[in-house]
């Protein structure tokens, strides 16, 4: 009964939160019984354990999404990824018992792991689980840029849940943790929520409750041009992950969210305004967001009347930086949009060129005039 | 550019008229029979049977709705240039035996009003635009509109009304009209946030007009019958010889004016949007004249007739006039898939068409004390415009669409409502009009869109070319 209890009350909680911004002590419950510890020992190594995200539950199974190395492993120097050979136990616990624990022994495979190489840490496990779990997970995007207290998502404020891992904590331990975005740009999402190794495979949430990320790593300050030795959480932002996953999940499994290129062209269109209009901060600020959604350049978006264009948010973004007199940014965003190759196909690929020349002969200018302004202090 | 240190909104400008139909403001038959048609600019919009308002999302909206080029906004600065050709079937009084039993003499064999028709076309540039993002969201365009372009011919072998006490043979008539309207406008927009726009435009227009309408002597019913069959007589053909011309009337018109539009937009969602216009016609100065001919040599009447004002419409004939152009408002609907692949519109117009008779001046003798204006009446029309846009490829280096429309078109034909049986066969109700309309386009590499469309209904046909090149 008291299980009952607690999930009618989330029920009602995860009503409640509807809101853009929910209220902190409503959140933390509805957000923590998304979440699962994952539990894995390997042969040679002691028991690690990590965290995952419940994105939806269809027909009897409930798929898990989690870093690659929360089961696999990292490899670093001379030790190598783990194979699922070697993988002696995995056990995937849920908030509040609502559901036993899955549990998987080389004797016994319950668990299908879909994951998108070695390079991409990420890893989907779809479980086995005849229980109804009270929370389903809502998808945001990370914005990019600072954004005001009051914008959609709670501005910069981020919530993370993950299994703290502690001396004597106890298995079912789920930390809810605060912060907020330092750092969001296409490829990661920098918080400062004091997260533990735990938390790897867990989820960020935006100040609304909608997932926004999932926690791979904790990295020095210095590493993202912030004060060193002070610790900052990285996460993969969830819009390329789901370009990635969605296509193993059911379709009705992430219904309550517009497909993800759908946003990403929303997005795109928004920001070929503010390209239109010339209004460049804009610009960066949308290109970055459309980039978090769909980072692979290509495809048509519709902008208005007949007129489509090529999805080239990185291409644009360098642009915006180019106008902002930013070139060293440009020309890192205008290679990698060359990397893609779709913009060489592309009619704008000349201007690519011209600007690109042009940004390093500014450059090169600014060197000299730095070169010149040093011998004269000499 | 004072203009624009006051403020964005003076300068934002754009221009129009409306769709719909034109009279020039006398009670001469030849404007009775004529159909002008005033359509929304752009091939797009024709195939898709003028329903543009909840669009507006190109370059034309600067004379549909000029809160749609915001949308301009979003794509960028475009530049487009319209062909079009018009085909129309002039509908108008000609012969037959109206009101009783034909004599079996002469012409005189035909029972009931016999309609001619005659067909007449034109073709040109009839729409140039550019639209032009600014920093800060503002849009604006520039463009040229061919308004009216339209020469026509009749000749009327004229009917016989039996009044019961009289019978009445309309005078056999010729003519012919030419007539210009071109305006150059200028609109802008601006969006003012929750994804409403307004817009507002100024337009120069310039009236061309010129009319000739001849008519010519039947002699008296009185003469004998052999006579009465020969050319010129009363059952006989028309005898269109100059020394036979009873009386001239003419139309001249050259002048400027000025008109303005109104519009809204607001785009619901990714779905839906809504819209509406208003179009204010310009009023433009027109010269009517009436002119004895050689054959009118009746020994009371005097060799002019003192000319008539908007003021003075008693006892006079010809004169100073004001050709009132209808004002036209409009709301519409669209909805369209989230990606635009495909769209469907439906606008309403009100078109005050009840413009045309005010005013109006007398050109015709049998008139002269008994004119009254509001006898002559045509009441304001209600358009419904559907249309359907489907895109079948989608790469945006090479867009192909189909576009299907109708609308329903009022009659807006001047009607003589009065006593005077022979008038009332003379200026009758026209008929409504169903137009069906097609078209297809392309864009090629994002560069240059081509469309083309043609609209057919039973007594117009108008086919249209266009390009428009993005910037």
């Amino acid at each position: 009964m008291r299980k009952e209890h607690a999930i009618l009350w989330l029920l009602g909680v995860a009503l409640g939160a509807s809101s853009a911004v929910a209220a902190e002590d409503d959140l933390a419950p509805l957000l923590k019984a998304q979440t699962v510890m994952i539990s894995v020992s390997r042969e040679g190594r002691g028991p690690e354990s990590g965290s995952g995200i419940i994105l939806c539950q269809d027909e009897g199974q409930a798929y898990i999404l989690t870093a690659r190395h929360v089961v696999f492993g990292r490899s670093q120097g001379n030790i190598r990824e783990a194979d699922l050979s070697e993988i002696n136990r995995i056990e995937i616990s849920f908030f509040g018992n609502f559901a036993p624990p899955i549990v998987e022994s080389k004797e016994e495979k319950v668990i299908t792991k879909q994951g998108a190489g070695k390079k991409k840490d990420l890893l989907l496990l779809t479980v086995p689980l005849q229980q109804v779990l009270p929370a389903n997970t809502t998808l945001g995007t990370a914005a990019a840029g600072p954004q005001p207290e009051n914008a959609p998502g709670g501005g910069n404020a981020i919530f993370t849940v993950g299994y703290e891992q502690r001396e004597k904590a106890l298995p079912t331990s789920w930390s809810f943790l605060k912060g907020s975005l330092v750092r969001p740009d296409a490829e990661y999402l920098y918080h400062d929520a004091a997260i533990t190794p735990g938390f790897s495979g867990g989820p960020l949430f935006d100040g609304s409750g909608a997932l926004i990320g999932v926690n791979v790593e904790i990295v020095n300050g210095l590493e993202i041009g912030a004060e060193a030795g002070v610790k900052y959480g990285r996460a993969l932002p969830i819009g390329p992950i789901v370009e990635t996953i969605n296509k193993w999940l059911p379709g009705n499994c992430l219904r309550n969210v517009a497909p993800v290129r759908e946003v990403a062209y929303e997005t795109y269109r928004r920001a070929m305004r503010a390209v239109s209009i010339k209004d460049w901060p804009a610009a960066e600020r949308l290109m970055g967001q459309a980039l978090q959604y769909l980072p692979q350049e290509g495809g048509s978006v519709h902008l208005q009347g007949m007129r489509y264009t090529t999805y080239l948010p990185r291409y644009h973004l360098a642009l915006a930086l180019y106008k902002q007199n930013r070139c060293s940014d440009a020309l890192r965003e205008w290679s990698r949009s060359e990397t893609q190759r779709v913009i060489q196909d592309d009619k704008r690929y000349g201007k690519l060129r011209k600007f690109k020349k042009r940004c390093i002969a500014n450059l090169r200018q600014e060197i000299q005039k730095a070169a010149a302004t040093t011998t004269e202090v000499k | 550019m004072r203009g624009l240190k006051r403020g964005p909104v003076l300068w934002l400008a754009g221009c129009c008229l409306a769709a719909g139909s034109l009279q020039a403001q006398t009670n001469d038959d030849i404007n009775s029979g004529l159909q002008f048609n005033f359509s929304t600019p752009g091939a797009r919009s024709l195939g898709m049977g003028g329903a543009f308002l909840g669009v507006a999302d190109d370059a034309t909206a600067a004379y549909a709705n000029p809160a749609g080029l915001t949308n301009l906004t979003v794509g960028g600065s475009e530049s487009s240039v319209e062909l079009r050709q018009w085909h129309y079937s002039n509908v108008f009084t000609d012969r037959g035996h109206v009101l009783g039993p034909p004599s079996g003499i002469g012409i005189d064999t035909v029972a009931g009003l016999q309609q001619g028709q005659t067909d007449s076309e034109a073709n040109g540039i009839s729409f140039l635009s550019v639209g032009y993002v600014l920093p800060k969201g503002f849009t604006f365009a520039l463009y040229r509109h061919q308004l009216a372009d339209f020469k026509a011919g009749i000749l009327s072998q004229e009917a016989i009304v039996d009044s019961g006490d009289r019978l009445d043979r309309i005078l056999p008539a010729r003519s012919t009209l030419d007539l210009q309207i071109v305006n150059y406008g200028l609109s802008g927009a601006y969006e003012l946030g929750h994804r409403i726009s307004l817009g507002v435009g100024v337009s120069y227009y310039r009236l061309d007009l010129a009319s000739l309408t001849e008519r010519f002597a039947i002699r008296s019913r009185d003469e004998d019958p052999r006579s009465s069959r020969q050319p010129g007589g009363f059952y006989g053909p028309a005898d269109l010889l100059g020394d036979n011309l009873y009386n001239t009337q003419t139309q001249r018109g050259n002048a400027d004016a000025w008109g303005v539009n109104l519009g809204w937009l607001w785009k619901i969602n990714s779905w839906w949007s809504v819209g509406g216009a208003y179009r204010r016609g310009p009023d433009f100065d027109i010269q009517a004249r009436y002119v004895n001919g050689p054959k009118r040599t009746e020994a009371h009447l005097p060799d002019s007739f003192p000319p008539c004002t908007p003021s003075h419409s008693q006892n006079c004939v010809g004169g100073r006039g004001i050709l009132h152009v209808p004002d036209v408002y409009g709301v519409g609907v669209a909805w369209g898939t989230a990606e635009g692949k495909m769209k469907l519109t439906l606008d309403y117009d009100r078109v005050q068409y009840s413009r045309l008779v005010k005013d109006l001046i007398n050109v015709l003798v049998r008139e002269q004390d008994s004119f009254n204006p509001s006898n002559y009446r045509v009441a304001d029309g209600n358009e419904v415009h559907l249309g359907f846009e489907n895109i079948l490829g989608i790469g945006s280096q090479l867009v192909a669409t189909l576009r299907l429309g109708a609308w329903y078109d009022p009659a807006h034909k001047v009607e003589y409502t009065g006593p005077d049986d022979t008038l009332r066969t003379r200026f009758r109700a026209g008929e409504d009009q169903i137009h069906g309309a097609a078209g297809a386009g392309v864009v090629i590499r994002e560069n240059l869109q081509i469309d083309a469309a043609i609209d057919i209904a039973s007594r117009s046909r108008t086919a249209s070319l266009s390009f428009v090149k993005f910037f």
